[in-house]
């Protein structure tokens, strides 16, 4: 065969495989299901899809794992239900979310052309502690698609999450071409219902030899568990997680979009020793007048759950998710 | 065949037990197999990026 008939017969399967590769893509972007929530673990590709469906006039939820609805499925939470009530709700909370991220996702929603209604967002006094692994950070898919909305001191407050090496940035620019690669973490968990296939496998493998009931029953939530999560020193505008929520209240208020922020419900009775203290209370009410100073409607939950409504030290059950969600029809009236 | 091949009586030419392959059917003939090769090189790779390992865990929070 000579040079030009194998460089022809290389164009046409080059050519070929790129056609197929654009006409799934197509398929794949058009089709992928929607849920009434975030994925678990989302890409970039993935919250620009979320945020460019979103409809006009929505109230719009950010926050992190406790309004996501951790531990339930997906159409159990709050949300979903008041979705299903009345469809202006959109829950965009995901677990890892704090002040920081409400206020680079409240940017991304502007630069979408978002007006919500209103805005809820949750206030959850662990995410303070500059030891809880979200502080001063940004979600990766947020913190891709948001960083250059954000001013130069904002980004001067945050640690950078990620990576900036050649191969990293290759990453991102296929990623930013390609839908489906763009969005793998999302296609696995759709199929797998975990992070790939491999951990689907262990997974099958620990239910059918009853290690995962066994693992559950060992390591029930007990309150030396949460020691340390909330690190109880005064706060002031020098925690980042408060920069950001008076800059998140700020911006609410310049684009004269209703806030209503929600003190998170949090396990007393679990968490007793460490939190009913009065620097727990004096934190609280810190947070309180600082927001209620910048015009936002507080709804104050901390206490407002029954024990046997938690799954752990402030995630809701199946119960504690329908008493959320009558607490906020009752009170998000924008 | 050349003037190099060295012809044993008797023997089965390779190329007849090749060519009766169903799948050299399939990717040999001149026409279909640049573009057939496409597609297997594509289903190839959106198998390989559909079953491949998470290699980067974007959940990086130990938030409960």
């Amino acid at each position: 065969m000579s040079a030009s008939a194998l460089l022809g017969a290389a164009l046409k399967v080059a050519s070929t495989a790129v056609l197929v590769l654009v006409l799934v893509d197509i398929v794949f972007y058009a089709r992928f299901p929607k849920s009434s929530r975030l994925a678990d673990s989302f890409s970039a590709g993935y919250l620009n899809r979320e945020m460019a469906s979103l409809r006009s006039r929505p109230i719009i939820v950010l926050g992190d794992s406790v309004l996501w609805g951790y531990g339930i499925e997906p159409e159990q939470t709050a949300l979903a239900y008041l979705a299903r009530e009345s469809g202006s709700w959109r829950n965009l909370s995901f677990a890892g979310g704090s002040p920081a991220n409400s206020y680079a996702m409240l940017r991304l929603l502007t630069m979408h052309g978002v007006h919500p209604v209103a805005i809820v967002f949750n206030v959850n006094l662990k995410e303070f502690n500059a030891a809880d692994s979200a502080y001063q950070k940004l979600y990766p898919a947020v913190e891709c698609l948001s960083w250059n909305t954000l001013a130069p001191g904002e980004r001067a407050r945050l640690t950078v999450v990620n990576r900036q090496t050649i191969d990293a940035r290759v990453n991102r620019g296929v990623e930013s071409v390609w839908q489906l690669y763009g969005m793998r973490s999302e296609v696995r968990d759709a199929l797998f219902g975990e992070v790939d296939a491999a951990h689907a496998l262990q997974d099958a493998v620990e239910r059918a030899s009853g290690t995962a009931a066994r693992r559950a029953v060992a390591h029930p939530p007990a309150p030396e568990k949460f020691e340390g999560t909330y690190d109880l020193s005064p706060l002031d505008d020098s925690n980042v997680e408060v920069f950001f929520l008076n800059r998140l209240a700020r911006a609410l208020r310049a684009q004269g979009i209703p806030g209503y922020a929600i003190l998170t419900p949090t396990n007393h009775r679990l968490l007793h020793e460490y939190i009913d203290v009065p620097e727990y209370a004096a934190q609280l009410g810190y947070l309180k007048r600082t927001l209620l100073a910048r015009h936002m409607h507080v709804l104050d939950y901390d206490r407002a759950f029954a024990p046997d409504e938690f799954i752990d030290n402030d995630h809701l059950t199946v119960a504690g998710n329908a008493h959320l969600a009558t607490l906020l029809e009752r009170d998000v009236t924008p | 065949m050349d003037d190099r091949d060295i012809v044993v009586p008797g023997a089965v030419d390779v190329r007849t037990v090749l060519r009766s392959d169903p799948m050299y059917r399939l990717v040999g003939a001149h026409l279909a197999s640049p573009y057939v090769l496409g597609v297997v090189l594509a289903l190839l790779a959106i198998l390989t990026v559909v079953l491949g390992p998470a290699m980067d865990s974007r959940f990086i929070y130990t938030d409960f």
